[in-house]
């Protein structure tokens, strides 16, 4: 969640090897300078040292295309489990040398990238969420081969604190009966009896879309949400306890498909879990409050505040 | 995941190239042209089905890249690999060696081009490209061969940068990274080259093919030999001398010492085949100097008259000549001691009578003109005189397209065709001696030389090739008698080119008046500027004879010796190399390392807005966070409660937000210019 700080490549971070062709290259330029040296022919000694001293060259220059780089994360979207987290991070180039075709490890769009000088480029780490939880940002490499494709130069792994929150898989869409409140009276609902005009206020992240003032956007320049008194909205109630399925995994996936079916439905609802209890609202904040919690249950002391 | 990161089962990285992966067209287009160029560096050696081949593939994979023509399969391309392996044999009987070598890779080159299909492939095809162009070097290494070599190997480097570039960022950035390499590369290399060890003479001996084809004197002078030489303008030796050029009449270059003759032709005889040592008597003026000599099939060294030393890598030879007990394929050259108007030792008796030999006896007029001349001279000496005064006077003309001589050549030429040049008139003079009882010899060499003023040297032409005579003088020893001097003196002082202006106005040689030769000297500017630039060319092939194609082990000591390291072993010479390069590299490293810190350009708006505010008495601390230092500047300065909070919203929203909102910088900006 929180970004921490850039992880900057130095030079101790930096190891290289020649690739395929670059050892091809290693090999044809001794027999070079064997034929030179057989036939004594100063021409040929000049130009197999020339592309030794090239070489040589573009091997400081495939160190330093990844020297200096700076990486560091961005917040991940949570994702729901079965799907591929990404972890947005931003590769910097803090000075003056443009960084050519670099590759990322586990990039989620396999791809060569260079970053200019003075410039931040966005790329994001694909991991695949297996399960719900917390999922740490994976060490990942950072690689190129520029400039002549026959060195070739990797980062140690690098490592950042980022996490990305993991979403209960959700079950399979079943409707929570809304007719049925009876059985255990906290899958209820209430009646909704009217929406009393009360009056704005400004938005806040979390409040609904539907409630937002549109009209009065373009005069006032913020946006405003109406509120209403008097609520006597139906209201939702999901408990871990009331989840239908064998196991602590599958209720949890059926708590989270009730929450998106809900949120979908624009619904108030509210959830208790364990000793936690989230009052009844809708809205993005409150959605992913409530989703959060199922991710992480039972871990107690998140999402007890806020 | 990625392709470039597949997990090997090695500790060490596993690169992985994705083979899919076709380079651009430009870029094989490139190379295509790189091929071409380094086939055209060879001379026509090649059988002509060589180019043909060469570019009957290259036209192929053009039609492939531009027509859409199919990468032809593997059952083709065996096929041709098959035809082309049988036809390098059935026209070297080899794979070995530079001639069928070079066609090989040629070949080579042009079906890995046709069947090239990842980017693997487009690197060894570059690979072979500089091999196509180091096998070139192997048959002419002028500066016109290296200008070409550097022009297709510099294609191919171009196209190794941009198959491994992006194929979004181009233009400047891909000139100026090759460029700055190739200028960082070029020290490095010169370490390398200088320094690295050079052996003498071959790994494992030299192929036949290695020389070929050069001419220059031969070792049997009869006259008319040397006249194709004397239209040749080829350089035959460079010389710097240490101290001052000796005078253009003292610049007697000898280079074989002819003893034997069967009355037609010279050749050197049973003398040459016992060791000879180079003595003298008289050591009257030292002459240093450094000789390069051109690459050339002969063993013979013309040295200037007359040689004290005789410098490793050479032997010397009767009669006060030197040769190289083995020719390098390229120039040659060697620091070298003569002294002029030295004198020479005694004579033994084998020397004495097989240079008093006569190959037939005189015809009656020549026999009456020599008992003439030893009537009139009291002793050696002065018959030489007389000789020389009968050539002088006599009307004989210098020619350099004279009549045919036939069986009796001396005869033939005093009393009849009375024309020739240096080789008649030495081989006659030579002979005429003989008939006196002198012992006398025919030396074959170069005379005079020009000097190149722009470099400070002295160049010998083929042109410049000359006869004369030595006869031997009791208390003097062998000493030089130059008939040609005698009758054709422009030759001696202004060299052959004069010879042949003056032949070109239709003029006599010989019978020209001092005034029409500074008249001829005298010519035009045009003539001059010529000239002049002749030196300066003249000047680059001396330094590139000398750094270049001369740079050996010989050469390579020297300059150690300069540097203060004399004889150094093998490993001492390794170490100075190692340490050299490693010296260059991290110079080139920290001039790699040098950059410009730039920030990216929210920070920057951000850190001048953070100044601005400190003008107005509130300053950011280190432990405070962008949004605490916003409330905290607000409720110090509530007039600017706006643009602070603006700022600060869209700062933290580029710095930590899920996207970079466009123009947040120029956002930043803006609103700081109104504080």
């Amino acid at each position: 969640m929180a970004s921490a700080a850039p992880v900057v490549l130095n030079r101790r971070h930096v190891y290289m090897l020649p690739t395929g062709p670059g050892y091809l290259f290693g090999v044809s330029a001794f027999a070079m300078l064997l034929t030179a040296t057989n036939y004594g022919n100063g021409l040929a000694y000049g130009f197999c040292f020339l592309l030794v001293a090239i070489a040589v060259v573009s091997m400081l220059f495939t160190q330093r295309n990844l020297q200096g780089l700076s990486v560091s994360p961005v917040s991940a979207e949570p994702v729901f489990a079965g799907e591929h987290a990404r972890f947005p991070i931003v590769i910097s180039c803090p000075d003056s040398i443009a960084r050519l075709a670099l590759w990322l490890e586990k990039d989620s769009h396999p791809d060569e990238f260079s970053v200019l000088p003075g410039e931040s480029i966005r790329r994001s780490i694909s991991l695949p969420a297996v399960k719900r939880g917390r999922l740490s940002i994976p060490a990942v490499r950072l690689a190129s081969r520029y400039p002549l494709g026959i060195f070739f130069a990797w980062s140690r792994r690098i490592h950042m604190t980022s996490h990305c929150v993991v979403f209960p898989r959700p079950a399979r869409p079943s409707p929570f009966q809304l007719a049925d409140s009876g059985g255990s009276g906290r899958l209820g609902l209430a009646k909704r009896d009217g929406e009393d005009f009360h009056g704005f206020h400004d938005y806040q992240a979390g409040d609904s879309y539907r409630h937002i003032h549109w009209k009065s956007l373009p005069k006032s320049g913020s946006l405003q949400v109406k509120t209403f008194a008097g609520t006597q909205q139906s209201e939702l109630w999901f408990d871990l306890a009331d989840a239908p399925g064998p196991g602590l995994e599958a209720q949890l996936s059926q708590l989270c498909r009730w929450i998106i079916d809900a949120e979908t439905q624009q619904l108030c609802y509210g959830l208790r879990i364990g000793a936690t209890t989230v009052p009844p609202d809708l809205g993005s904040a409150h959605r992913t409050r409530c989703l959060t919690l199922l991710a992480l249950y039972p871990e107690k002391n998140t999402g007890d505040d806020a | 995941m990625t392709p470039l990161f597949k997990k090997g089962a090695l500790l060490l990285f596993r690169p992985f190239f994705p083979q899919s992966v076709y380079p651009g067209r430009d870029g094989v287009l490139l190379l295509l042209i790189a091929t071409l160029a380094a086939v055209q560096l060879h001379p026509a050696m090649p059988p002509w089905w060589v180019r043909a081949a060469a570019l009957g593939l290259f036209l192929w994979r053009w039609g492939i890249e531009r027509l859409g023509w199919p990468v032809p399969g593997r059952l083709i391309l065996w096929t041709l690999a098959g035809l082309a392996v049988a036809a390098v044999l059935a026209a070297f009987h080899t794979f070995l060696g530079r001639d069928a070598g070079s066609v090989f890779l040629m070949l080579l080159m042009g079906l890995k081009t046709l069947e090239m299909r990842s980017r693997r492939d487009v690197m060894t095809v570059v690979f072979l490209v500089w091999w196509v162009t180091l096998t070139g070097f192997l048959f002419s290494q002028s500066p016109a061969t290296a200008t070409a070599g550097l022009i297709s190997g510099g294609l191919a480097l171009a196209v190794l940068l941009r198959i491994n570039q992006p194929r979004s960022v181009l233009g400047r950035r891909f000139t100026r990274d090759g460029g700055s390499m190739l200028l960082l590369a070029v020290p490095i290399m010169l370490g390398m080259y200088l320094l690295f060890p050079r052996i003498q003479g071959g790994l494992w001996g030299l192929p036949d093919d290695a020389l070929s084809g050069r001419t220059g004197l031969t070792d049997e002078v009869r006259p008319g030999s040397i006249q194709h030489l004397l239209l040749n303008d080829a350089v035959a030796f460079r010389v710097r001398f240490s101290g001052a050029v000796p005078a253009a009449e003292k610049r007697y270059w000898r280079a074989l010492v002819l003893e034997t003759s069967d009355g037609q032709s010279w050749q050197r005889g049973a003398l040459y085949q016992q060791p000879a040592a180079l003595e003298i008597n008289r050591q009257s003026i030292p002459v240093h100097y450094t000789t390069t000599f051109e690459a050339s099939p002969n063993t013979w060294l013309p040295v200037l008259d007359l040689p004290a030393t005789s410098p490793p890598g050479s032997v010397a030879r009767y009669g006060h000549v030197l040769e190289s007990k083995k020719r390098p394929p390229g120039p040659l050259r060697l620091t070298l001691l003569s002294y002029s108007d030295a004198q020479t030792g005694a004579l033994d008796p084998q020397e004495r009578s097989i240079n008093q030999q006569l190959a037939y006896p005189p015809t009656a007029r020549v026999a009456a003109l020599v008992a003439r001349w030893q009537s009139e001279a009291s002793d050696s000496s002065s018959l030489v005189r007389n000789a020389l005064r009968y050539f002088r006077e006599g009307p004989f003309f210098y020619s350099l397209s004279p009549p045919m001589l036939g069986s009796r050549p001396v005869d033939e030429l005093l009393f009849e065709t009375r024309e020739g040049y240096c080789e008649h008139y030495a081989t006659a003079f030579t002979t005429l001696m003989r008939i006196a009882g002198i012992p006398a010899r025919l030396v074959v060499g170069y005379m005079g030389g020009e000097i190149n003023e722009a470099g400070g040297y002295l160049v010998v032409r083929q042109s410049d090739a000359h006869a004369w005579s030595e006869v031997w003088i009791a208390g003097s020893g062998w000493t030089r008698v130059d008939p040609t001097a005698a009758i054709a003196p422009e030759r001696i002082r202004y060299g052959t080119e004069m010879l042949r202006w003056i032949d070109a106005e239709g003029w006599i040689i010989g019978d020209v008046s001092v005034a029409a030769l500074r008249g001829l000297l005298e010519r035009g500017h045009w003539e001059r500027s010529v000239r002049w630039l002749q030196h300066r060319w003249d000047t680059v092939n001396y330094g590139w004879n000398e750094w270049v194609m001369a740079y050996g082990p010989a050469r390579q000591y020297q300059l150690l010796r300069t540097l203060g390291l004399d004889r150094p072993s093998l490993g001492r010479m390794a170490l100075l190399l190692v340490g050299v390069s490693i010296v260059l590299l991290l110079l080139v490293q920290g001039l790699l390392s040098f950059r410009r810190t730039t920030r990216d350009p929210v920070s920057s708006a951000y850190l001048r807005f953070l100044r601005r505010l400190a003008r107005h008495g509130v300053s950011k601390v280190a432990s405070e966070g962008p949004v605490d230092f916003a409330k905290r500047a607000v409720r110090q300065l509530p007039a600017l409660t706006e643009p602070i909070t603006e700022i600060s919203r869209v700062y933290v929203a580029a710095r930590y937000g899920i996207a970079l909102p466009p123009g947040a910088a120029r956002r930043i900006r803006r609103l700081t210019r109104a504080l």
